[in-house]
């Protein structure tokens, strides 16, 4: 039996915090990464669960670690961070029921991270809450990270909760670097409960029985690219891959724009590429993109459509070499003529004085994507690429009539206005269209405008399929038009089903570019939203 | 929504006001020639062709056998 142990509370940085017990003992970089996050969150206690069963853990465990000499333990522990002094009287009473207990330790969780009892592998499941974005919130460049959902962990009947996204140190006992990204992609907001996830033992024996490359357990083989497809696949989602289209790597247009229109759809990005540590030749390595700072809205040429997010700066991402919601920049590099992108790693500024210990983010290599590999919706049949093509297809058209029509209204010593817009698309279910991007939308109009417009999406257009394709038109930080895809046919059939006109004169707009310009457009069924 | 909001809105944030633009277009103008209107698509057509370069869809056989570590 496990010995009952009472819960420790000790401060954080001082030699009992768990994460400066293992830097003292392996020197490993993910706990200086973590020691440096959670310092700059302002930590200043963990509360330590000495007995802690982790569902991750028990079926590495099972799989591999029982049947060691070693003797390892099958239990771990579990610390959770607080950015208050948090002490045995304040956490009785939280326990106790007290409201204001629980309000304040709430307000002040961090996260909490698994500590299994593997000397080289401490850092298991570790889930910790993003830096505050007031700064990105007020210049209008919020942090996007769609991807991340709420976790909760109950302590003593107490249940503290924390939003993000599970990250993992690499075991190589189980899994591989593309192991783990796997693991925390299909942890993302985007699945439900129909879609049970994996622990990282069940991704090495998928992966293992399809296309093995050696044993399963030691995984020290790593993964193939057809490997973690297949895991996807068995997990009843589908992959989807896109290689670079600049001899392999990426241009930032289309790494930027696929990026963004993933995460904004809540789906993480499994990026593959090649690490480059400055010794030797750039190794094959896997990490899984979490979010984007949003980029400053690009002016755009009149009577042009220009895509939304084409110029994303920073990606974060969790990687298993240093820890979760690492800050990269996308760097632009000169290629035989040719211009591509590398991820580099940039963490931000200290907010909190001093780190406490080397930042392991500086000096580490140079990440040169070569693959995005995105798990989606088994009903979501349309290809990325095709959405993005269809953008520009059936939205140019906007931008190049009003800008005629504006050029016959022009006034003698007035500047004309500006006529370029963005388009951006994403993939989400309908339900949700209706209930948040409509409304978001449509926040400044009265509101019978979104009534009708909700009741014309419901009664009037073709029933639609669960999961859709949305194209949005802005012009000016304002939406024009959102135009609306059936997502559970092949590409090849990829057409408007509807458009949300959110001016009067769009729909003008179309009937006179139809008029005067040689071609035909058709959005299929106009739902006014004015 | 305030000026200062809807200026620093990103597409998927920003709110339907009236728009200035859209507003005062003239409903009456004329409408431009054959001739000007082939133009015109034909510009349009190459910008598009332009912009979806980076959207090409690539093989994915090179990168199926790629092995992570």
């Amino acid at each position: 039996m496990h010995p009952a142990q009472p819960l420790r509370y000790v401060d954080f940085g001082s030699f009992k915090d768990p994460l400066v017990e293992i830097e003292r003992e392996v020197n490993a970089p993910q706990a200086q990464y973590l020691r440096c996050y959670l310092h700059d969150l302002r930590a200043v206690t963990v509360v330590i669960e000495p007995n802690y069963f982790d569902r991750d853990y028990l079926a590495e465990f099972a799989e591999f670690y029982a049947t060691t000499s070693a003797g390892y333990a099958n239990i771990c522990e579990r610390a959770h961070y607080f950015s208050i002094k948090v002490d045995r009287a304040l956490f009785r009473r939280a326990v106790g029921g007290n409201d204001k207990a629980i309000a304040e330790l709430q307000e002040a969780y961090l996260g909490h991270i698994v500590l299994r009892p593997l000397p080289r592998a401490r850092l298991g499941r570790t889930v910790v809450r993003a830096y505050p974005d007031d700064k990105g919130e007020a210049e209008g460049t919020p942090r996007v990270l769609s991807p991340q959902r709420t976790y909760e962990a109950h302590v003593a009947g107490l249940t503290l909760s924390v939003k993000g996204l599970a990250w993992q140190q690499q075991d190589s006992g189980v899994g591989s670097c593309a192991t783990v990204a796997l693991w925390s992609m299909l942890h993302a907001s985007a699945f439900d409960d129909h879609h049970a996830i994996s622990t990282t033992a069940e991704i090495t024996k998928v992966a293992a029985a399809v296309a093995g490359t050696g044993r399963a357990f030691p995984a020290d083989e790593g993964l193939r690219v057809e490997q973690m497809l297949e895991v996807i696949k068995r997990h009843d989602l589908a992959p989807v891959i896109i290689p670079g289209d600049v001899r392999g790597k990426f241009s930032r247009t289309r790494f930027s724009t696929l990026v963004a229109s993933f995460v904004r759809s809540g789906y993480p990005i499994l990026v593959n590429g090649d690490l480059d540590e400055g010794e030797g030749q750039p190794g094959g390595h896997a990490i899984c993109i979490v979010g984007f700072r949003s980029p400053t809205r690009a002016p755009v040429p009149d009577g042009e459509v220009a895509y939304d997010d084409a110029n994303v700066d920073i990606v974060y991402l969790h990687d298993d070499n240093l820890g979760p919601n690492a800050r990269f920049r996308v760097v632009e590099v000169e290629d035989e003529s040719e211009t591509t992108i590398d991820l580099k790693p940039e963490a931000p500024a200290p907010t909190n004085g001093n780190w406490p210990t080397t930042n392991p983010t500086e000096g580490y290599g140079t990440i040169t994507p070569t693959e995005l590999v995105v798990a989606v919706h088994q009903e979501l049949r349309t290809a990325p690429l095709a959405l993005q093509k269809a953008a520009m297809d059936w939205s140019a058209w906007l931008p190049d009539i009003l800008d005629l029509e504006t050029k016959k209204l022009k006034v003698k010593g007035e500047a004309p206005p500006k006529t370029g817009m963005l388009v951006g698309t994403r993939l989400l279910r309908l339900r949700d269209y209706l209930d948040q991007e409509l409304k978001t939308a449509l926040q400044a109009r009265p509101p019978r405008v979104l009534a009708d417009a909700r009741l014309q999406l419901w009664e009037k257009v073709s029933p639609m399929s669960l999961h859709i394709g949305l194209v949005r038109v802005s012009h000016d930080g304002m939406p024009m038009m959102d135009i609306l895809f059936d997502t559970s046919d092949s590409d090849r059939h990829l057409r408007p089903t509807a458009y949300i006109a959110y001016h009067e004169n769009v729909q003008w707009l179309l009937e006179r570019f139809n008029a005067q310009e040689v071609g035909n457009i058709d959005l299929g069924r106009l739902v006014r939203a004015w | 929504m305030s000026d200062d909001k809807q200026a620093k809105a990103t597409i998927w944030t920003g709110a339907a006001t009236t728009s200035s633009v859209l507003a005062r277009l003239d409903k009456k103008a004329p409408l431009i020639s054959k001739l000007v209107a082939k133009k015109r698509a034909a510009q349009l057509r190459e910008r598009i062709k332009r912009d979806l370069v980076p959207f090409t869809p690539r093989s994915t056989a090179d990168s199926l056998r790629k092995l992570v570590k």
